[in-house]
């Protein structure tokens, strides 16, 4: 009688085999031999191995973190989502008027373009002439990377651009900086459209 | 030669099972060629506790189906077995029993069975008493035999106990059914983190606030995540318990708090921190909470992966121009630079065996799974369609699993780790990414 082990070699018998753990001899015979009947079983339940249920991460051991109260929804996508109460309505206009500028990268770049100089320019002349108003840059990128990478690249992108007010004479004090990396697309889609909209660093004023 | 070493010792091994009067402990060598997969019979689980009322019926039937399925989603994703499908089988259940002396296994060899699972179970309020048996069903003896008691909230977990006990007595090795892994979904509108079986069922939300939550890691001990929220505004590293639920801040710096690793004692987390200069790696003990730095350049190092000797790195840098991954020596401080091509080389995991880092490489904006040694050598490509990111190996290094998008839909799969078996997580939640595959739980 050659059993399918047999065709699965290597193969090794030793004679010996575990079955039901515990100490319930009778049970365990049984089981060995392969022999005892359903019944049997059931009206002998020792020698069971018993599930853990409360285990590290078993059912019923799992519990979720808290929930943050007062935070609004983070709006995946939309340009001025934010995760912190801003000055959402302010920035709007002020993006409107032409006050502030989103500025642009190339892929997987956080150096500032040249054509990008005179928006940044513009920002930072605004910025001079309104003393009181604080901004956020927001750093983004566009979702080809991989996600760790991208907050990275977010984060340098954002620094970038706040070095450079810095340079201009913008109090670091009125400068704060957050990276989205890809997890705030301001267009949804793939294509180059949508990337090159996405590779940004956003201004959000947040107090004034 | 060394194949006819090999030939002679499988003869031996062959004389000796021929020679042998008892059957029992039965080993599949791992390292071995795949040999051709055993046809197997599931037969339908049995009620033990006879005919239900039409009131617990539905639920009965359910339950039924859940055993079987979990049963035979264990054996497929093992490997070693190619299960019959039961419309096949020709033993009724109804008159047949589930021990080998109430089986007729003339009728599962006549279907192409070699071996054999039956089993039943007994509802006795939440408990629940499963009974399993694996046949072989040419010798017509039992391999393994259990009796489970586990709970009615979870029926697949009791499988996957006895899935484990199977694994390890056909093959001498710790099985993986019990594992669970970690990811992240987008599935609600907002990036919360998950747990679920290894096979993507019984999933469980584990996040709620409502942010952006990144990158689960387990503790080594199983018992810890780390991760990365927006929870308070900007990238912070969180540590919840999975035990206890507390959740705790673990790193708050200002800038970017990110792409946190367990080092394989668990005493320490090598992190990404960009301060006020730079994302650079640093590693944070966690009993004196200090940091220490790690690098020190104008670019972006993120990703740290630990061997698992704790003596090593490996990480992604764009120090050359464009990401690679790279290797520190902790002691030695030296770096070494072990990928080449590729336009972006990222999520380096070293496999638990310490030979080999799984990461995932794009020329096109298309990444697929990779593994190299962490000497640079022996590069090879394991998966070749769609976008494929973010690999976790399984902690026997037999799997790795992956995120997988097609047409900008994300799911779990897991393979084989030489890129064969290639097997869908159902999770049911959907946008599912950045999976990471728990130490064994147990």
């Amino acid at each position: 009688m050659n059993g399918i082990f047999v065709r699965i070699l290597p193969v090794v018998f030793l004679g010996t085999a575990l079955f039901v753990t515990g100490c319930q001899k009778r049970v365990s015979t049984e089981d060995l031999a392969g022999q005892a009947d359903s019944t049997q079983a059931q009206s002998n339940v020792a020698g069971t191995e018993v599930v853990p249920e409360g285990g590290a991460v078993g059912e019923g051991g799992v519990v979720t973190a808290e929930d943050i109260k007062g935070n609004s929804d983070a709006r995946l996508g939309g340009s001025y989502a934010s995760l912190t109460p801003g000055g959402d309505e302010l920035t709007k206009k002020a993006v409107e008027k032409g006050q502030l500028f989103t500025i642009y990268f190339e892929y997987d770049k956080y150096t500032i373009r040249d054509i990008d100089m005179e928006n940044l320019t513009k920002n930072a002349k605004w910025l001079g002439l309104n003393g009181s108003i604080k901004v956020r840059i927001e750093g983004h990128a566009d979702e080809r990377g991989e996600t760790e990478y991208n907050l990275a690249l977010g984060d340098k992108r954002a620094r970038s651009v706040m070095k450079y007010l810095q340079d201009m004479g913008i109090q670091v004090q009125r400068l704060d900086v957050v990276s989205y990396g890809e997890e705030k697309p301001a267009m949804d889609g793939q294509g180059e459209d949508a990337w090159s909209k996405n590779r940004r660093a956003e201004f959000v004023i947040i107090a004034n | 030669m060394k194949s006819l070493k090999k030939a002679t010792l499988t003869i031996a091994v062959f004389l000796f099972v021929l020679i042998s009067p008892a059957w029992g402990k039965v080993y599949i060598d791992l390292a071995a060629p795949a040999s051709k997969k055993v046809p197997i019979g599931v037969q339908e689980f049995k009620d033990l506790s006879g005919a239900p009322s039409a009131k617990d019926k539905a639920e009965r039937d359910k339950l039924k189906k859940e055993l079987f399925d979990a049963v035979v989603t264990d054996l497929k994703f093992s490997g070693f077995f190619s299960v019959i499908d039961s419309k096949a089988n020709l033993e009724d259940p109804a008159s047949s029993g589930i021990t080998a002396a109430e089986t007729d296994f003339k009728s599962w060899r006549a279907i192409g069975a070699d071996a054999l699972v039956k089993g039943g179970f007994l509802v006795e309020g939440d408990r629940l008493t499963v009974e399993v048996r694996f046949f072989d069903t040419a010798t017509e003896r039992q391999v393994l035999g259990k009796r489970l008691v586990g709970s009615m909230r979870n029926p697949r977990r009791i499988i996957h106990f006895f899935s484990d006990s199977l694994y390890e007595e056909l093959t001498g090795n710790k099985g993986v059914f019990t594992t669970k892994v970690l990811f992240v979904s987008n599935s609600g509108g907002n990036k919360e983190i998950y747990i679920a079986d290894y096979d993507g069922r019984n999933s469980m939300k584990l996040t709620r606030n409502r942010s952006i939550n990144l990158s689960p890691q387990w503790s080594p001990d199983g018992k810890k995540m780390l991760y990365v929220s927006y929870k308070k505004g900007t990238p912070a590293m969180y540590l919840l318990d999975l035990t206890t639920g507390r959740d705790e801040q673990l790193s708050s710096k200002s800038g970017i708090n990110i792409s946190g690793r367990f080092s394989p004692d668990g005493n320490k987390v090598a992190l990404t921190l960009s301060g006020e200069k730079s994302p650079e790696l640093s590693i944070l003990d966690l009993n004196t909470k200090e940091y220490k730095k790690l690098t020190d350049n104008h670019g972006i190092d993120v990703s740290p992966a630990w061997s698992p000797d704790g003596s090593k790195l490996a990480y992604v840098s764009d120090g050359s121009g464009n990401p690679h991954i790279y290797v520190l020596d902790l002691l030695t401080k030296n770096t070494k630079r072990i990928t080449f091509n590729g336009k972006y080389n990222s999520s380096p995991a070293w496999s638990p065996d310490g030979r080999q880092i799984a990461f995932a490489r794009s020329d096109s904006g298309k990444f697929n799974i990779w593994t190299i040694r962490p000497d640079g050598t022996g590069l090879a490509q394991l998966t070749f369609e769609g976008d494929n990111r973010n690999p976790s190996w399984s902690p026997d290094g037999r799997y790795i699993v992956y995120s997988s998008a097609a047409r900008g839909s994300a799911s779990l799969k897991i393979m084989r780790s030489d890129g064969a078996e290639i097997m869908k997580l159902n999770t049911g939640i959907g946008g599912e990414r950045a999976p990471a595959w728990s130490p064994y739980l147990k």
